[in-house]
This record gives structure tokens, C-alpha cells and sequence, in this order.
């Protein structure tokens, strides 16, 4: 391979992974703290894809408008669902819980086809990032890749630091090893799963709004990419931020390097590569020991 | 007073009974009234997906059908036209019921169906189980009218091979000589390709690489750094509906375009497809077998009528829904509307010839069109035809002896 195309492909990786980690980190931090699976998670990707589409394009709002303006309605939406549905399920089994978020996957995909049909509707890159960057040597890549890259790892740092330097993430970090004790030790854990909840479906969101010019905007575009973002928090070990990073970015190496190195076998490396390391950490990578 | 009784009982038995056999007299009489071909509705059962990614083929289609239609005031071969719409979806399972129901419950004269190359080997069994005509609109997959062909099956469209095949020696006479392509993987994409390859590879050229993405794939920027390195002459592809769109523009966004020409089929820059692929398709060479400029008597005729009458500009959807009409009723014209005697009736389809938007139009002995394949370029949101590729374009028949 030569030198410029491995440089690429490690562009790639990491556009690629930054996308998945955005989705996997709020997935392992519903987990992680609330205990709650949360198939549902893909719908709030999708439907700030949706909603960023319809304000910029069919409303003509500026940019930045419609795109906070999407995330923030997806956090209504996200709260609506933990308090109405997830709240309730927190002490329930996990199959319940599975069932209940697919059947608010069918929801939200019908509510989609109903809102804006069953059409793929391609979304604009913004004028602003369009065109490609010459890095260096024959080297060229998409802008807006590089921002959406730049945006995930921004994200990711400010993550990190939430989780390790602050009250908060103390909490949920404790959160993420023993609920019971937490509550036990009288940290009223109500708000915080609220705040967490609304934190993961705003991550989503926006990884939704970053992602509608590459992928399309289109009805169950959230069901695909979550099954892709499980896989990268089950790689990470669940509950674990740094899992969920690690596991995105190895996710988006596998996956770019697979389709030019394997291309018949290329759909099929990602879950080799999880069952890989759950043979070898059944935890994953950063998950908690038992 | 009892015998008066049984009097009465009995001329009120006779009376029903005279009755009876006055009033089945009429309806028998009335019978082959009824069955006249002049007034037994021709029914058509259209099998083709109103939902899901492809829905805007059978919306398409069925808008140039019910145009067609229109033109002819609803009668075919002096028949008034019963239509009777199915969502196929893209379901193999749901189409082949719905054939099953069309063809026994409703008695169709004829299935027109279907978009989805995975649903029409199904819905074709059906057909030919059941004595039945299948016009397939638009489902292109090779083998329909090679070694499955049969006398009650035509197709409008094209075969994958016939759309792409003249464009292999066409490219290679422009001066490229190494190739790489792409395709989505599935049937149609496969055949569309490879028919590209052989004819490249036929008039002296190189394929250097082949890629295959997934058909639920639509991010290909892992797939450019190779193009880049391998640097070809160009690059031919497969892409339909949103995955074309995607794939344009990507291609464009990773300054592809400039480096590497762009080539494909004429999903790729689809006219319905423009809008959304903006700049990223200029310069976009396709094999097509119609544009909405290609410049003849019939084209301007049905474009112009078209918008009129449905307010819609015409696309390569409704083009094949019209054609599907117009080949329906030269052949019913010929049996003066009988679809009853299928032999007869397949020769009459099988004569058919016309000018068609996309040119002159006959069938091949395999019941595929034989037709014009142009190359045309995309270039401001609009299509340009540069030239015929080939005239006279013909699948290359195997043994069809049904």
C-alpha cells in the first residue's frame, strides 16, 4: 500500500470513528449509569438528521440555528422518552427494555415516513466546508470530513474531561460500577440519569446533523448505524468512555482498511474484530471486571 | 277449497318456474353480449414497489402509464382499461402473492411489473404458471430474456448488458485504456458493470480494479485513497437512486473528478438525481438508451404533452411506463383486443414497432427491445446527448426456444 493511501485510510478511520463514537458514548453512558439499553438511541440520530434537514432546507433557517435547534428538540424528545418509558424500565429486565426501545424504533421510523415519506433526501454539505483541502504530496481530503473528525475528537476530550475531572462524571463513573451504592451513599441519582439521558441523545443528535451530508437523510438511517455502535461499546468494555472511544476508532480502522485490503470479506471484519476481543476480554477492552 | 288450494300452489309453482326459465333464458342470451371484447374491461395488474427507496420508480412508471392511458381515452385495442395497482415493495414474497392474487382472484389480462430484479423471477413464474402476460417495465436483470425467456414475457426497458456494452469499446476509443470500477453489489450492478468490462476489456483496455460496495453502503471515501493510488484512466460505475447521489458527490468532494473521469450508467446522474448531485455531476459521462433533450419528433412530443398534462417534467420512469402502454396497444390493436388467444397475441407484441421517445423500437426474438444506446453528459443540472454510442443495440439472444 502506498504511503498516501494508508494516510487516507487512517483519515478515514478516524472520520469514521469520531461519527461512531458520537452515537457509542451516549449508548454507553445510558448503560453504563442507568442500566438501560437503549435500542432507541439510533432514533435520535436519525431524527436530528431530519430535523437540521428540514429547518435548513425547507425553512431556509441559518445553519448554526438549525442545527442547535435540532439537537435541543431531539433532548425534548430524549427526555420525554426517559421519563415516560425508560424511567420505568430502569429495574426491569433487559429483554423488557429491549423490546419496549425496538418498538420506539418502529415508532419513530414510521413517524419519519409519515412527516417526510419514504424518499431519501440528500442533504447539503454547508458552503462554507465544501471542496477538499490539499494536506500535502498528492494528498487531498474532503473539509468536511476533517470538520467532522475535528468536531468528534473535540467531543471526545470534552468528554473525557467531564467524566475524570468533575462531580458529575465522579458520580457517574460510581454510577457505572454500583448503582446501588451510589443512592445508598444519598446522591439523589434522579437528574443526574436525566442529565446523562440528555447528554447521549444530544450526542446523537448531532452526530445525526454532522452526518446527514455523507449518509442521506432517510427513514431508518438509525438503525443501521446503531447496530454498528453497539458493536464499538461492547469492543470498549460498556459503561466506559475511554472503551467507547478506543472501540470507535479501531471500529473506523478495521472497517476503512477492510474495505481495500478484504474487499469480499470487508462487511464481516468488524464483527470478527468484536468477537476477537470479547474471546479474549469478555468485558471489552475497558469494561469493569466482574 | 283444498283443491282450489293445490290449484293455486301449483300455478304458483309454474309460475316461478317459468320464471326461472324465462329469466336464465335472458342472462343467457345476455351472456355473450357481456363477454363482447368491446365491453369487457382489459384488466391490468401493475406489480411495482409505491414504498420504500424505490418508490419513485413505481410512482414514476405508473404516472407515465396513466399518461399513455389518458392519450388513448382508455381504451387498448377497443377495450376499456381496468387498473389494478400492487405494492410490490421490493419483497420477493409480497410480489409473488400479489401476482398470484392478480392472476386468479382478479383474472388480469396481464401483469405489468415489476422494478426490483429480485422480485421478478418470482412474479414471471406466476405468470408463465399461469398462462399469463408479464410487461416488464423496467427490471433490467439479464437473464429474463435469455434463458428464462418466454413467448408471454416482453420487457420495455432494457436488458443490464444492452445498457452498458456499447459504452466498453465507445470509452476506449475516447483513449482510455486502464478502467476501475464500482458497482453496488447486487445483481443489477454486477451485470451493468461487467458488460462495461467486457467490452472494455474486448477492445484492448485494462480493468486494473474492481470494487463492490454493499447495496446498504453510502459512504465511499474508504474506497477513493485506492483509486487515488492506483490512478486509471477512469473509473465506470453502478450507482441508482440515493446511493448515486451520494457516490457523485463524494466522488466530487474527494477531487476525484478531476483526476479520474467519471463514467457510468444512466442511473447515475438520473434526471430526477440532478437537483441533488448539483456541481458534483458536471461532467458525468452515461450510457443511456433516453434523455429529456434527446433531440427526436416523439421525445419533444411526449416531454412537452407530459408536463402538460401532469405538470411534472418526464423522467426515464414515466418514459417506460408510456412505452409500456404504447407497446400494449400496437399489439391489441393488431388481435382487434382479444387477449384470449395468448399465441396470437404474443406474435402481435412480438411485431410491434414504433417511435419511441428513446428512438426507433422493435423487439428482438427474445422479446428484449432492440434499441439506440447515446452518451450523455451531465452538465448543469441538465443532460446533454453527445452521440449515439450504438445503433441498434441487441442482447445477445441465447437458444430461446419456449
Amino acid at each position: 500500500m502506498e504511503l498516501s493511501t494508508f494516510f487516507i485510510q487512517l483519515l478515514n478511520s478516524l472520520q469514521y470513528g469520531m461519527l461512531l463514537f458520537l452515537i457509542a458514548s451516549g449508548l454507553t453512558l445510558t448503560f453504563g449509569v442507568m442500566g438501560v439499553i437503549n435500542l432507541a438511541h439510533g432514533a435520535f440520530f436519525m431524527i436530528g438528521a431530519y430535523l437540521a434537514f428540514q429547518f435548513a432546507r425547507h425553512w431556509n433557517w441559518p445553519l448554526p440555528a438549525a442545527y442547535a435547534a435540532a439537537i435541543t428538540a431531539v433532548v425534548v424528545v430524549g427526555a420525554c422518552v426517559e421519563r415516560s418509558v425508560l424511567a420505568p424500565l430502569a429495574n426491569r429486565g433487559h429483554l423488557d427494555q429491549v423490546l419496549v426501545t425496538y418498538g420506539l424504533i418502529l415508532i419513530f421510523d414510521e413517524l419519519a415516513v409519515i412527516g417526510w415519506g419514504n424518499d431519501v433526501h440528500p442533504a447539503e454539505i454547508p458552503a462554507l466546508l465544501r471542496g477538499s483541502v490539499h494536506l500535502f504530496g498528492p494528498i487531498v481530503y474532503p473539509l468536511y470530513r476533517l470538520v467532522l473528525s475535528g468536531v468528534g475528537l473535540l467531543c471526545a476530550i470534552g468528554l473525557y474531561l467531564l467524566i475524570s475531572r468533575t462531580r458529575l462524571g465522579m458520580i457517574v463513573r460510581a454510577g457505572s460500577f454500583d448503582r446501588t451504592m451510589v443512592r445508598a451513599l444519598g446522591i439523589n441519582v434522579t437528574p443526574i440519569f436525566s442529565l446523562v439521558f440528555g447528554l447521549g441523545a444530544a450526542l446523537a443528535a448531532l452526530a445525526g446533523v454532522l452526518a446527514a451530508p455523507i449518509l442521506s437523510v432517510a427513514p431508518g438511517m438509525g438503525d443501521k448505524i446503531i447496530i454498528i455502535a453497539f458493536v464499538v461499546v461492547v469492543i470498549g468494555g460498556i459503561g466506559s468512555i475511554k472503551g467507547a472511544f478506543v472501540g470507535a476508532l479501531l471500529v473506523g480502522l478495521f472497517d476503512s482498511f477492510g474495505k481495500i485490503l478484504f474487499p469480499s470479506v470487508s462487511s464481516l471484519i468488524i464483527y470478527a474484530l468484536m468477537a476477537a476481543v470479547l474471546i479474549w476480554r469478555p468485558r471489552g477492552l475497558f469494561g469493569k471486571t466482574a | 277449497m283444498n283443491k282450489d288450494r293445490t290449484n293455486v300452489m301449483m300455478s304458483r309453482r309454474q309460475f316461478g318456474k317459468t320464471a326461472l326459465v324465462a329469466s336464465s333464458a335472458v342472462v343467457a342470451a345476455a351472456t355473450p353480449l357481456r363477454y363482447a371484447l368491446g365491453d369487457t374491461p382489459l384488466k391490468i395488474g401493475l406489480i411495482l414497489p409505491y414504498s420504500g427507496v424505490y418508490a419513485n420508480f413505481g410512482e414514476g412508471i405508473t404516472a407515465g402509464i396513466n399518461f399513455a392511458l389518458k392519450k388513448h381515452g382508455n381504451q387498448l385495442g377497443g377495450r376499456p382499461v381496468e387498473v389494478i395497482k400492487g405494492d410490490g415493495k421490493l419483497n420477493p414474497k409480497i410480489g409473488g402473492e400479489l401476482a398470484l392474487k392478480q392472476v386468479t382472484s382478479d383474472k388480469v389480462d396481464m401483469v405489468v411489473g415489476t422494478a426490483g430484479s429480485n422480485v421478478l423471477p418470482v412474479v414471471a413464474k406466476v405468470c408463465i404458471d399461469n398462462n399469463t402476460f408479464l410487461i416488464d417495465p423496467t427490471a433490467a436483470s439479464n437473464s429474463l430474456t435469455r434463458e428464462h425467456c418466454n413467448p408471454l414475457i416482453f420487457r420495455i426497458s432494457h436488458s443490464n448488458w444492452q445498457l452498458t456494452h456499447p459504452a466498453g469499446s465507445w470509452i476506449y476509443n475516447k483513449g482510455k485504456r486502464r478502467a476501475m470500477t464500482m458497482g453496488m453489489n447486487y445483481v443489477t450492478g454486477r451485470e451493468e458493470v461487467d458488460a462495461f468490462a467486457e467490452a472494455f476489456k474486448k477492445a484492448g483496455g485494462e480493468v486494473i480494479d474492481q470494487k463492490w460496495p454493499g447495496l446498504h453502503e453510502l459512504d465511499y471515501q474508504a474506497y477513493f485513497a485506492d483509486v487515488l493510488a492506483k490512478k486509471p484512466d477512469m473509473m465506470f460505475t453502478f450507482f441508482a437512486g440515493s446511493n448515486a447521489v451520494e457516490f457523485v458527490k463524494q466522488y466530487a468532494q474527494a477531487g476525484l473528478k478531476d483526476k479520474v473521469p467519471l463514467y457510468g450508467s444512466e442511473y447515475l446522474t438520473d434526471s430526477t438525481l440532478l437537483d441533488a448531485e448539483g456541481k458534483a455531476a458536471d461532467g458525468v459521462i452515461t450510457s443511456a438508451q433516453w434523455a429529456p433533450t434527446l433531440d427526436n419528433p416523439a421525445n419533444k412530443k411526449f416531454t412537452s404533452e407530459f408536463k402538460n398534462a401532469t405538470g411534472k417534467e418526464a423522467d426515464l420512469n414515466s418514459m417506460e411506463g408510456h412505452d409500456t402502454i404504447e407497446v400494449i396497444a400496437l399489439g391489441l390493436e393488431k388481435t382487434k383486443g382479444d387477449t384470449k388467444d395468448r399465441k396470437a397475441l404474443s406474435k402481435a407484441l412480438q411485431s410491434v414497432e414504433f417511435e419511441s421517445p428513446r428512438g426507433p423500437f422493435r423487439f428482438s426474438s427474445a422479446r428484449n427491445p432492440i434499441q439506440n444506446i447515446y452518451a450523455v453528459e451531465a452538465k448543469d443540472g441538465k443532460l446533454h446527448v453527445l452521440e449515439v454510442m450504438q445503433k441498434d443495440v441487441e442482447d445477445p439472444t441465447v437458444a430461446c426456444h419456449a
